[in-house]
């Protein structure tokens, strides 16, 4: 057994209810870490071409990261991974909550799953033992009140990941849960589980995880601890507006420091984004169509921090995580003990349908995380039917009555309702906007902002060309969590890496929409660098630090043992990359075919607000892209010898 | 290497019934015996047994210490140096640790607190796996009387 892993994974099929284990060998995880790299590598060997996502051939894969138990901080976060029903492709989405140490507590590194369970389960391990268990009386209940009864029923430290009624509605929106409504929302992969009619994964352990040397691990987790905890007073919500609309009419953009975000992060979490955001331009509104002018700070102020942040009792904090940006509500608030809304949830059901009513997105972000649906798509899906009916594509007949006009929150909320029981008009949208656009036919594909079938990430192309080119360019397409120029500044890896471009202190908004060797050079650093992230377990939020903050490179060879240059790591990086690169050809689904909406990138350009009459050359940056990393710079395919040089055998196809 | 149980056992089971990941079998009064695959060497047997039959995993013979007159250790946990990440109470292979919220409205925080003493087998695992060392371990008979007052977490009752 290697250093920080536990060298086996566990098989289970569902299908004829059997369990095995497969060892790792140490040489495969130096080659792709574990965590998203192992799924990618073995998904990609046997998920057969052309499997049905919802079917028995597809494997759902619940993976730990390398670094996480080993004493490293920020190194909580689990991956589920699978092909994903929403894109076609390649599948992964990524949670903290407790669940990501108790894999490895397991003994195994990842837990998979093939078959179709012919009656709802849930999988169960505790002390060594692994079962399947019945789960016909779970079946139908929501994501909170299943987690209690299952510990309840095997013991309050058992680590629950499950599937509310949208995973078993196969909600192609839908995702799995954990520790009481964190989700792993992204790319469908709840409506997998539910189709293999998986209700939960229940795990218990009580393994140790091996360290090659965790008092040097330590150390430099107190370093890394001693930059959180720095905390000077803070700016107020109101006032970071304030600062959102001066850096919007400032000429010239100061290079963002990823201190600056840990302060935000440390006392408003996520929620610190909700207004700054929208004055500076990088959040979406009115499905895209809208500006900050649209949704100006008389209206963001009724979403303030401060109005997420003071019904908080306590701040959540996942597993290692120093920092804590999660937050829980008070007992006596209406929704007790729930999670605080996160920026992205408020925004996506908050701006992007221009509804400024905080009440509202409390009860939507709570009816979502119950039923296990991502918050971002349906908000997508749900400006998406707005819009329709606002052209006409959709009549009220055809809501059932609802009067979907911008910014109706009880509208809204009956809409979100119908979606989760799938119900007249939600049974149409509880698959995504694209799904529904195929539905509707004529027109309605222009409205749904999606790239390849997932909704995007509430932070604009047009502000930030990273996140159009990331959208469109990634082989799990709309994710605002892998690049941007933004996270580029903060990631700061040019400290580590000398030949990758340093931004500098300033540069002009302009520069920005420039395509340059530059800018794919540092789009391409951050495509391998969250490879690595998501193969350690590693958040975002810590590598927003800055890596001479966060000492990731070092975490990996003090925990493995393996001393390699950080060069060494980006190249795993890159290496998973390329894996599910490879998934996606295999599986005959044109990287061409993942282009955002046109409007992402401001085709036509906006005519007001923040972003007016900025666009961004979207196909030359995706060809540049595609050309640094080896493949054809028009149809984005790896080919044989780039892939061979990355030890990837080819498949027919790839 | 793992620890072991050696033909001094005489088969009382104090050892299989304490053991947090039940890597102990055996039946009553035969000779009981560790799954050294699933072994995490936390001690518990070896401390517990009676009969001083258990050799730890560098095969040297374990002392039994006797857990009635408060002789185990128990955490006791630095709330300035804590910062919440819940490491020790994943660490935890008896589930004993649980997070509690402090009394403070303005900056309450979540900390681990030692929520079932009885279950705690002294195993140091919290204390090894913190990150920024602030859980020691200590006797509960070597503890000051302000010591043992934070063993019931630094919450008021009823919080």
């Amino acid at each position: 057994m290697g250093h920080a892993t536990m060298g086996k994974i566990m098989w289970v099929d569902l299908g004829r209810g059997t369990i095995a284990i497969e060892p790792i060998p140490d040489r495969l995880y130096e080659q792709v870490l574990s965590g998203v790299g192992l799924a990618a590598h073995l998904l990609y060997d046997r998920i057969p071409a052309g499997a049905d996502p919802l079917g028995p051939d597809n494997i759902l894969g619940f993976v730990s990261g390398l670094l996480t138990g080993t004493g490293s901080l920020f190194t909580g976060r689990w991956m589920v991974t699978g092909k994903s029903p929403l894109t076609g492709g390649w599948g992964d989405a990524n949670c903290g909550g407790n669940f990501s140490p108790a894999i490895k507590r397991c003994g195994v590194d990842g837990i998979f799953f093939t078959g179709v369970s012919p009656r709802p389960v849930y999988f169960w391990a505790d002390k060594g033992q692994v079962e399947l268990r019945d789960a016909g009386d779970l079946w139908g209940c929501d994501t909170l009140e299943t987690e209690k009864r299952l510990q309840q029923k095997d013991g309050r430290h058992m680590r629950v990941a499950c599937i509310g009624p949208a995973g078993e509605n196969r909600s192609l929106i839908a995702g799995v849960a954990n520790d009481g409504g964190r989700m792993a929302a992204r790319a469908g992969l709840g409506a997998v589980m539910g189709a293999k009619r998986l209700k939960a994964v229940v795990l218990g352990g009580g393994q140790r995880i091996p360290v090659h040397d965790r008092e040097a691990v330590k150390t430099l987790s107190r370093q890394c601890n001693e930059t959180v905890q720095f905390a000077p007073p803070f700016m107020n919500g109101m006032m970071m507006a304030y600062a959102g609309s001066l850096m919007r009419m400032l000429p010239v953009q100061m290079a963002f420091d990823g201190m600056l975000y840990k302060l935000m992060l440390d006392k408003y979490g996520t929620a610190s984004l909700n207004q700054i955001m929208v004055e500076v331009g990088d959040t979406p509104i009115k499905n895209w169509r809208g500006s900050n002018e649209d949704f100006d700070r008389d209206r963001s102020v009724n979403l303030s921090p401060e109005v997420f942040t003071d019904p908080m009792v306590v701040k959540y904090h996942c597993y290692s995580c120093p920092l804590g940006c999660g937050g829980l509500m008070a007992k006596k608030s209406p929704w007790p003990g729930a999670h605080k809304p996160e920026y992205e949830s408020v925004m996506a059901l908050g701006g992007l349908l221009m509804n400024d009513d905080a009440d509202s997105i409390y009860q939507l972000n709570d009816m979502l995380n119950r039923a296990g649906m991502d918050t971002i798509s349906a908000g997508g899906t749900v400006a998406f039917a707005m819009e329709c009916y606002e052209k006409g594509i959709l009549t009220r007949a055809e809501t059932d009555g609802l009067e979907l006009t911008w910014g109706n929150s009880a509208a809204i909320l009956a809409l979100v309702d119908k979606m989760i029981r799938r119900e007249g008009i939600g049974d149409l949208l509880a698959d995504g906007s694209r799904t529904a656009a195929r539905k509707i036919g004529g027109d309605a594909d222009r409205l749904a902002m999606h790239a390849g079938g997932q909704e995007l990430g509430m932070h604009d192309g047009r502000y930030d060309p990273g996140f159009a080119l990331h959208y469109s360019v990634e082989p799990t397409p709309g994710r605002h969590t892998i690049g941007s120029q933004l996270y580029y500044e903060m990631f700061r890896l040019w400290e580590k890496m000398p030949d990758l471009p340093d931004v500098g202190l300033l540069y002009t908004k302009g520069s920005k929409y420039d395509v340059d060797d530059e800018k794919i050079a540092a789009a391409a650093a951050c495509s391998r660098f969250m490879n690595v992230l998501n193969g350690t377990g590693t958040c975002l939020f810590g590598a927003l630090l800055g890596v001479e903050r966060l000492p990731l490179f070092e975490w990996l060879d003090a925990a493995t043992g393996w001393n390699r240059s950080p060069a060494d790591y980006m190249a795993m990086g890159e290496r998973i990359q390329n894996f599910k690169q490879a998934f996606n050809i295999k599986h005959g689904v044109e990287p061409k075919s993942f282009q955002a909406n046109p409007r992402t990138f401001g085709r036509p350009p906006q005519t007001a607000g923040a972003n007016a009459g900025r666009s961004v050359a979207i196909e030359d940056l995706m060809r540049a892209y595609w050309r640094h990393f080896g493949w054809d710079p028009d149809t984005g395919k790896p080919g044989e010898a780039v892939l061979n040089r990355w030890g990837i055998k080819t498949k027919p196809g790839v | 290497m793992t620890y072991r149980i050696t033909d001094k056992c005489v088969g009382c089971g104090m050892c299989r019934k304490i053991c947090p990941v039940a890597c102990i079998a055996g039946k009553p009064r035969k000779l009981h015996a560790v799954d050294r695959d699933r072994c995490i060497d936390c001690g518990a047997c070896g401390r517990i047994c009676p009969h001083d039959a258990v050799l730890d995993d560098m095969g040297r013979r374990c002392e039994r210490i006797r857990r009635r007159n408060l002789n185990w250790e128990k955490p006791l946990f630095d709330y300035d140096r804590c910062m919440s990440c819940a490491a020790c109470i994943d660490a935890c292979p008896a589930a004993c640790l649980a997070v509690a919220y402090t009394e403070d409205t303005e900056n309450r925080k979540a900390y681990p607190w030692l929520a079932n003493r009885t279950a705690c087998i002294a195993c140091r695992f919290c204390a090894l796996e913190c990150p920024v060392d602030a859980v020691s371990m200590k006797a509960v008979v070597d503890m000051a009387e302000e010591e043992k007052k934070a063993l019931d977490g630094p919450f008021a009752p009823g919080v």
